[in-house]
């Protein structure tokens, strides 16, 4: 276990230099970088899956891989970049065994998705709009929603996108705009 | 949609353009009302996106993995993973079962109350008539002031929000004008200003937003707003305009592209 200045000291760092850390057997670093990716890769995950507790799985299996594959880390590209890639394998893996089981995700009902502290008028017009989105969100083929969520909800840079669907950055351009024009399709379809 | 430029929309939103390639995709954006409409179009799309939130992981998320930190051994790290955590998961589930099971149960009534208000709906016909015409003003009333709340915040994200829910209503009154003008005209966002002007070109069956974009012209700045609103003017035929026009013509440091293009437009309205 880390003392808290041993801690302090990793908050400092970038999280290259703590999967380094962690590449050379101090696997507490895990925790920090726990802290800093949680959320985002269970938000990727989600929208992947809609699917709240499989996201949850998913998340906690990629810290765990991490910290078993931690000597394939090189440090040539950035952490969360290799992070997200074996998301993807993951997510691949599980989506596969449902397929086997016969299981399909269910649709988490979008109103547990706002935030309760909203105004109420402002609250139905967020749920309408977030029961829309998701829908067509869902309806994208799962290349072009892939392309979407990391570019629209990761932040992630379309140089970064290519390193993680290891595909050329003009592949990625051709399909965040492929996957605008049909979500465009999708929504005049249903919203209008 | 029949640019080729139509193609880099979303990456000039995304910011992924290079420098000279941005000023190229802005420089013909300013002369192809078509494309500004597709940039509109795709902005509101790109803003909708951010309407679904992901919903909070539930506290199991840290616990669990807290769990497997704690227990993180040489040997423990060679066995099954599924194992090493499932205790930290039968927790878990208890509480998750019983708190799907209540929420099982509020759908169960909601679908209840559904079915008898569409079942019933022959004997309360003209009632639920009555019930519906006054909920969709409600509902009107509600996004006028979540708009009006919108326009004013400070993010422009949010600020386009609001006006993507201004112009899917169906009618808009004073107050909402007003605030819709004040944002076309002072707006310090570009892509704000430009979304405010097509929304406000809905509504020009209203003597008042005419006027009000008449006088807009003298506001804008930006080669982009201008060029829109020119093409405005020349939609509605609004003749009044070309004295505007005229006077943003005198200026020396207007755009090689915007001048031509006001040229056309006054030309087209006289």
């Amino acid at each position: 276990m880390l003392s808290e200045t041993s801690h302090g000291n990793l908050d400092a760092l970038t999280d290259n230099a703590i999967m380094i850390k962690i590449k050379e057997g101090n696997l507490d670093g895990m925790r920090l970088l726990f802290v800093r990716y949680n959320r985002p890769l269970y938000g990727f995950l989600f929208r992947m899956t809609n699917d709240r507790e499989t996201s949850e799985d998913i998340v906690q299996e990629v810290f765990y891989r991490m910290l078993k594959s931690r000597h394939t880390f090189m440090g040539t590209g950035e952490f969360r970049t290799w992070m997200y890639h074996l998301s993807r394998n993951v997510l691949k893996d599980v989506i596969r065994k449902h397929k086997k089981a016969g299981h399909h995700f269910e649709m988490t009902a979008f109103e547990e998705r706002i935030d309760s502290g909203a105004a109420a008028d402002e609250k139905l017009l967020k749920q309408q709009e977030a029961a829309m989105v998701q829908e067509a969100l869902g309806r994208l083929s799962p290349e072009f929603r892939e392309v979407l969520i990391l570019s629209r909800y990761q932040d992630l840079r379309y140089s970064e996108i290519a390193a993680i669907l290891d595909i050329t950055q003009g592949a990625v351009k051709v399909r965040v705009h492929r996957a605008i024009e049909q979500l465009k399709q999708i929504f005049l379809k249903t919203a209008y | 949609m029949s640019c080729k430029e139509s193609e880099n929309l979303v990456h000039w939103l995304n910011n992924e353009l290079k420098p000279d390639a941005r000023m190229a995709l802005e420089k013909h954006l300013a002369g192809c009302a078509s494309c500004r409409q597709e940039l509109a179009v795709t902005q509101q799309l790109w803003l909708e996106l951010a309407a679904a939130p992901v919903p909070e992981p539930s506290d199991g998320i840290e616990k669990r993995f807290n769990a497997m930190m704690d227990g993180l051994t040489v040997e423990q790290e060679k066995r099954p993973f599924r194992e090493s955590i499932a205790h930290a998961l039968a927790g878990i589930f208890n509480n998750i079962s019983r708190w799907q099971l209540g929420l099982h149960v509020v759908f169960l009534l909601l679908g209840a109350v559904l079915a008898w208000l569409v079942f019933d709906r022959n004997e309360h016909k003209s009632s639920q008539q009555d019930q519906i015409a006054f909920l969709s003003s409600e509902v009107n009333e509600s996004r006028q002031i979540a708009v009006l709340s919108l326009l004013q915040n400070a993010s422009a994200t949010r600020r386009i929000q609001g006006v993507g829910y201004a112009d899917k209503m169906e009618n808009i009154n004073g107050e909402l004008i007003d605030a819709l003008v004040n944002t076309l005209n002072n707006d310090p966002s570009v892509s704000v200003r430009l979304m405010t002007l097509e929304t406000l070109a809905r509504f020009t069956a209203d003597a008042k937003v005419r006027t009000a974009l008449v006088e807009s012209i003298n506001y804008q700045q930006s080669p982009l707003l201008l060029a829109a609103i020119a093409d405005v003017m020349v939609r509605l035929k609004e003749k009044t305009s070309r004295d505007e026009l005229k006077k943003m013509l005198e200026k020396k440091d207007l755009d090689t592209v915007v001048r031509q293009k006001l040229q056309q437009s006054i030309f087209k309205l006289t």
